[in-house]
């Protein structure tokens, strides 16, 4: 048994983005500030109250909001943002679709919708217009009012089917 | 080339889809200090004493702010922090710094406040009257707006009627929450924010701490939605500046969503109690409304009330009007704009009155509209405003066929007793507030162009309309034209983005640059080639001699300036290539349009749109793509406000609405498609003839969804938000 | 946002979290974290510790043999609605796991942490009713097993004492019946299970949830349908006797009122549906 007293900090290693990372935290820190800290800064924070999805990070190959997950809690894991989703200059295909469909406008639900839709796509690679609400239902956007977002995730499927 | 008309993709997004947009809390200087902010628990009270011993003594905690006066316009005695008087609950009453922000948390969390609670007034016909929860006044403005005789026009109708409207109270919720952060070097201030208009924060900070600071830089960090709510002054602005010049250190505050919901500007929140007249054809001949505005705790938002009131004729004819405007005080967060401003409310209450002129004479509701419209553009209203251009007949001619359209729809899905209705807004609105707007246009040594604008877009792809705009001026490739925006040492002064204005005055501003940057293109290049300047034309990226064929690139001119570091100039002309130009209108532009929508009631209450059409007239429409993204949010917005959203409060003033499940901001599967379609007839007296769309959905989708679900359960509807729980069927 | 300070405990076993949890009254476990961190980062609670049990993989599981679906308290909503046993032998419980909150949450957040938390607005009790399934409690050296029905006593109270862990849920494996759940998000939610005879009901439950304070069990409307048809009178009836048997606790944006009506508009949803044969 470990224990990490409140005001001691614990070692925690992780893999962001095919990289290795080593940190140490206080066991009260939330992953998403400590992502943001390693300087993670598209890993975005909207809410107080796990509704908004601003923050969704693929974690051990599922997506999840790290705003509700203590830092030293994802120790160990292996963690894909925003950041490292393109292949270097080139984009993935959702970024593509993204921009293409015109599916964000301030960018700040951004990054999250797309983990979001990448985690999705994983699961259900030619997903219905309903099947693509309710895979999104967690992630709130204020600009778009959604109908770009759709039809970016559906472009996206499309286009990876042929990948 | 052509880029104007072309649905272009945006130049804003390569950053954003990466997750390399850098937002105010992405920015971070060595040294930063963390601020949070005590807040008042209750909405009323007197204010006796903050002990924040035992905050200093948290560990990271680096000093704590209480008692901080700043004067500022429309705003309480109480501004930025509650000094004596408790206001409303999320008031600033002090602040903590600290190394970080748990621990300026914790400090916050350690200050004691010592008060007496008071009875709060949260209703705003009860607070007309009470005596007064802010600074003894219950009212904090009034203005009578008259024009004809409105009582003799009712009174002389063969049909009147009276009814009383309200429209709810409602958060803007961008995703971003507010966030500042402040730098202060000893001399310079640097003020990083999430902002809709660097400028004008700039010049309201300096009427504050211009006499304390040398110089004062404010830029807009990449800001994550606004909608109206992050342009006025707030306390946290003031408090975040004062803690940086107190400490020597950056200083940064970022509202968490909870402290947003209580502490940004909430809007809409009207009563209006009209009275009517009308013939047997439906023609309004006089109206009256008593309109109460809830300004909150302050004052500020009293304009839009005045907004209100003289666009409440819209598109019609009406001559006698009279609109009382009374803004309130109440112990609620402050009011002030949300995408739409005053328009969306008038626009409501004027359409709630021809569906009911309508249905009072067993008309359709086109039919009234048309009867009332105004034929003969320019017309001034009855309270002095000029509608500019357009056909709003031909318009609402498009609009009925979609209206006939659905209703046969609805027909047949009424045949199978589904609870179904259409619903239909035809809608004016006023845009191009806030004089003009600047712009500037530069050839860098290496040939690309930079514009800088000094409107401050957030989302709304601003910067690839200029630059479509500005391609097409140059005759170049929009790869080699950059936008850039939201810094005040980049421009000289400027007001931002709001009330639709960006593509219009800035677009304009730009295009004039642009073209006064052709003539000193050609004024250089002429000298350059020794040619006689008024042989030369600008051409397609360069300047070219008819007579002989020869040409110099924008580049090779803009190269030349640059060539060599020494020797001496000798030309005549000056070798900046750069101009920037300040443009205004001398009058508002109208946009206006008409949305359509066929919606079904549940058993449950819950309601769903089936079909929906939108139409507007906005001028030329730079690019359709972003244009129709403006339209499908703001409608989805629009959903909102009239089915999910409501800012509530108990008996005491306790925000009800405090995270996105309780206030119920619209989800995915709430969205529906809408299909939309432009007219180009109503151009702006503008060089580039746009006259903005950023929030004409906002404005048209509440009385289309309202008349829908109305016409769905035969009932009548005086009031947005419509509960589900009114609708429900068991 | 900023949760309060706290100690970190990550234990090699159940056990060693059974102890320390005994031992640390103000303590609190930590499984998928969708309701608890929420509540650290708003600062409603002040647990001396968090206990991890992420990594205690005997209780991430989900089993079944002929009789009983067993969910480890760790199984997440996700894998409880896609595992292709839940769906086939207990599909209400599957069906409801799919719509729970979101789907990142439904990622993280596990049967054991929602039915321990007894947040009033959950979607699980109404299918664990229906199914009248049973709750796997141990503590050090102790364990009982309980019907789910009477475990969630009142908002965020449950069974469960101090240095008890919820281990397991066993559903029974019901053979011959339909089910239906209809809900609206955080406001209301039916369950129905059917099992009929020919044409006649032989067996109804019906469960409301999501309404607060806890979950229902409807027997006044079940008694209604049982032995009868099914009828379009029967159903009205049934729903009317729902509506009226629930007590539910309004929220910010729905009365009680309102609330009740809903339990008997997605009552007789569900009860058509189920009628109409969805297995």
């Amino acid at each position: 048994m470990k224990v990490i007293e409140q005001e001691q900090k614990a070692k925690v290693r992780y893999k962001i983005n095919g990289q290795q990372y080593e940190t140490e935290v206080e066991p009260r820190r939330l992953l998403v500030h400590v992502l943001r800290e390693l300087g993670f800064t598209g890993v975005h924070i909207g809410c107080d109250t796990s509704h908004c999805g601003a923050c969704t990070i693929i974690m051990d190959g599922k997506s999840v909001k790290s705003c509700t997950i203590l830092g030293v809690e994802a120790d160990g894991s292996e963690i894909l943002t925003i950041e490292g989703l393109a292949q270097g200059e080139k984009l993935h295909p959702i970024q593509e679709a993204f921009w293409e469909k015109h599916g964000l406008q301030c960018g700040y639900c951004t990054p999250g919708m797309i983990m979001q839709s990448y985690w999705l796509l994983k699961n259900n690679p030619n997903p219905s217009e309903e099947e693509i609400k309710e895979g999104i239902s967690g992630n709130l956007c204020r600009c778009t009012g959604y109908q770009n977002i759709i039809d970016a995730i559906k472009l996206a499927a499309e286009r990876m089917k042929g990948q | 080339m052509g880029y104007v008309g072309r649905p272009i993709r945006r130049k804003e997004d390569p950053k954003l889809i990466t997750g390399r947009g850098r937002y105010v809390d992405d920015l971070e200087l060595p040294g930063t200090l963390f601020m949070a902010i005590v807040r008042s628990p209750v909405a009323h009270g007197v204010l006796k004493k903050v002990d924040y011993s035992d905050a200093l003594k948290v560990p990271g905690v680096v000093g704590v702010i209480a008692g901080l006066k700043v004067k500022v316009d429309n705003r309480p005695e109480n501004f930025p922090m509650a000094v004596n008087e408790l206001l409303y609950v999320g008031q600033p009453v002090a602040a903590v710094v600290a190394k970080d922000r748990y621990s300026a948390m914790d400090g916050a969390e350690a200050v004691q406040l010592d008060y007496e609670e008071l009875q709060a007034v949260i209703d705003p016909e009860k607070a007309l009257q009470s005596k007064g929860v802010v600074e003894g006044k219950a009212v904090a403005y009034e203005r009578e707006y008259v024009s004809g005789d409105p009582e003799g026009a009712i009174n002389s109708s063969p049909k009147k009627l009276e009814m009383k409207l309200r429209i709810g109270r409602v958060y803007a919720s961008p995703m971003e929450t507010r966030g500042v952060l402040s730098v202060y070097d000893g001399n310079s201030l640097t003020v990083y924010a999430s902002t809709q208009s660097p400028h004008f924060m700039r010049r309201f900070l300096l009427d504050a701490f211009g006499g304390r600071v040398n110089n004062l830089r404010v830029e807009q960090a990449d800001t994550g939605g606004a909608f109206g709510a992050k342009l006025f002054p707030y306390p946290e602005d003031y408090i975040t500046v004062e803690a940086s010049l107190r400490f020597k250190r950056p200083v940064k505050w970022i509202g968490t969503r909870r402290e947003d919901f209580v502490s940004t500007y909430l809007s809409r929140d009207q009563v209006h109690k009209v009275r009517f007249g009308f013939d047997q054809r439906g023609t309004l001949m006089g109206l009256t409304d008593e309109l109460i505005i809830n300004l909150g705790a302050a004052s500020h938002g009293y304009y839009l009330g005045d907004i209100t009131a003289t666009m409440l004729p819209g598109p019609y004819g009406v001559k006698n009007v009279r609109v009382n405007v009374v803004g309130v005080h109440t112990n609620t967060t402050p009011l002030d704009q949300y995408r739409g401003a005053g328009r969306p409310e008038a626009t409501f209450v004027i359409e709630r009155i021809m569906d009911y002129i309508a249905d009072e004479i067993g008309a359709d509701p086109v039919e009234v509209r048309k009867r009332n419209l105004v034929r003969e553009l320019p017309y001034t209203n009855p309270f002095g405003l000029t509608y500019d251009s357009g056909n709003y007949q031909h318009l609402l001619e498009r609009a009925g066929e979609a209206y006939a359209e659905l209703e046969r729809k609805a027909q047949a899905l009424r045949t199978q007793g589904r609870r179904v209705g259409v619903g239909l807004c035809f809608y004016l609105e006023q845009n191009n507030f806030g004089p003009w707007e600047s712009a500037s246009v530069r050839v860098r040594g290496d040939g690309k162009v930079s514009v800088i604008m000094g409107a401050a877009p957030h989302g709304q792809g601003t910067g690839t309309g200029v630059a479509q705009v500005v391609a097409d001026e140059l005759g170049i490739d929009i790869d080699d034209v950059e936008v850039s925006w939201g810094d005040t040492s980049q421009i000289g002064e400027a007001f931002g983005t709001y009330g639709s204005r960006s593509l219009t005055l800035a677009g304009n501003a730009a295009l004039l640059a642009a073209r006064r940057l052709k003539d000193k293109v050609r004024a250089l290049a002429s000298e350059i080639m020794g040619t006689d300047v008024e042989e030369l034309v600008y051409k397609q990226g360069g300047v070219e001699n008819p007579k002989d064929g020869r040409r110099m690139e924008l580049r090779d001119v803009a190269k030349f300036t640059v060539a060599s570091m020494g020797g001496t100039w000798n030309f005549k002309s000056d070798p900046s290539l750069e101009v920037t130009e300040y443009f205004g209108l001398n009058n508002y532009t109208f946009p206006y349009g008409a949305h359509v929508a066929l919606v079904e009631v549940e058993d449950d209450g819950s309601v769903k749109v089936l079909d929906y059409r939108a139409i507007d007239d906005v001028g030329v429409v730079v690019n359709p793509m972003l244009a129709q993204g403006q339209v499908m949010g703001g409608i989805i917005q629009g959903y909102g406000e009239v089915f999910t959203e409501e800012i509530k409060y108990d008996d005491q003033g306790n925000p009800l609405s405090t995270d996105f499940s309780s206030y119920g901001l619209p989800r995915a599967h709430h969205s529906f498609r809408v299909s939309w379609e432009f007219m180009e007839e109503g151009k702006s007296a503008a060089p580039l003839p746009a006259k903005g769309i950023g929030e004409g959905a906002s404005i048209g989708s509440l009385n289309a969804l309202v008349r829908a679900v109305e016409r769905a359960t035969k009932s009548r509807i005086t009031e947005v938000p419509v509960r589900a729980e009114g609708l429900v069927r068991v | 946002m900023y949760p309060p300070k706290f100690g970190y405990v990550i234990p090699d076993s159940l056990d060693e979290a059974l102890e320390f949890l005994e031992k640390n009254e103000d303590a609190r476990p930590l499984a998928g974290g969708y309701s608890l961190i929420p509540m650290l980062k708003l600062r409603l609670i002040r647990p001396s510790y968090i206990v991890e049990l992420r990594r205690l993989n005997d209780l991430h599981y989900i089993k079944s043999d002929d009789k009983t679906l067993y969910l480890g308290a760790l199984a997440t909503h996700n894998e409880i609605a896609t595992d292709q046993k839940v769906k086939k032998s207990v599909p209400v419980v599957s069906a409801v796991s799919s719509v729970i909150a979101d789907p990142q949450i439904r990622n993280m957040g596990t049967i054991g942490g929602e039915l321990a938390q007894a947040d009033p607005v959950t979607d699980h009790p109404a299918s664990l009713l229906v199914t009248e399934a049973k709750v796997k409690i141990k503590s050090k050296g102790n364990e009982r097993i309980v019907p789910f029905e009477g475990f969630q006593k009142d908002i965020y109270t449950t069974d469960l004492k101090t240095g008890e862990l919820i281990v397991e849920v066993q559903v029974p494996i019901l053979k011959g019946y339909t089910y239906s759940y209809k809900r609206m998000e955080d406001t209301a939610a039916v369950a129905v299970l059917l099992r009929k005879e020919g044409e006649v009901i032989k067996d109804v439950r019906i469960a409301a949830s999501l309404i607060g304070p806890v979950g229902t069990r409807l027997r006044e409307a079940e008694k209604v349908l049982m032995d009868s048809k099914g009828d379009s009178k029967s159903i009205e009836e049934a729903s009317k006797k729902a509506m009226e048997s629930v007590n539910p606790i309004p929220s910010p944006r729905a009365s009680a009122e309102y609330k009740k009506k809903l339990v008997g508009v997605y009552t007789k949803r569900a009860l058509l549906e189920a009628m109409g044969g969805k297995q």
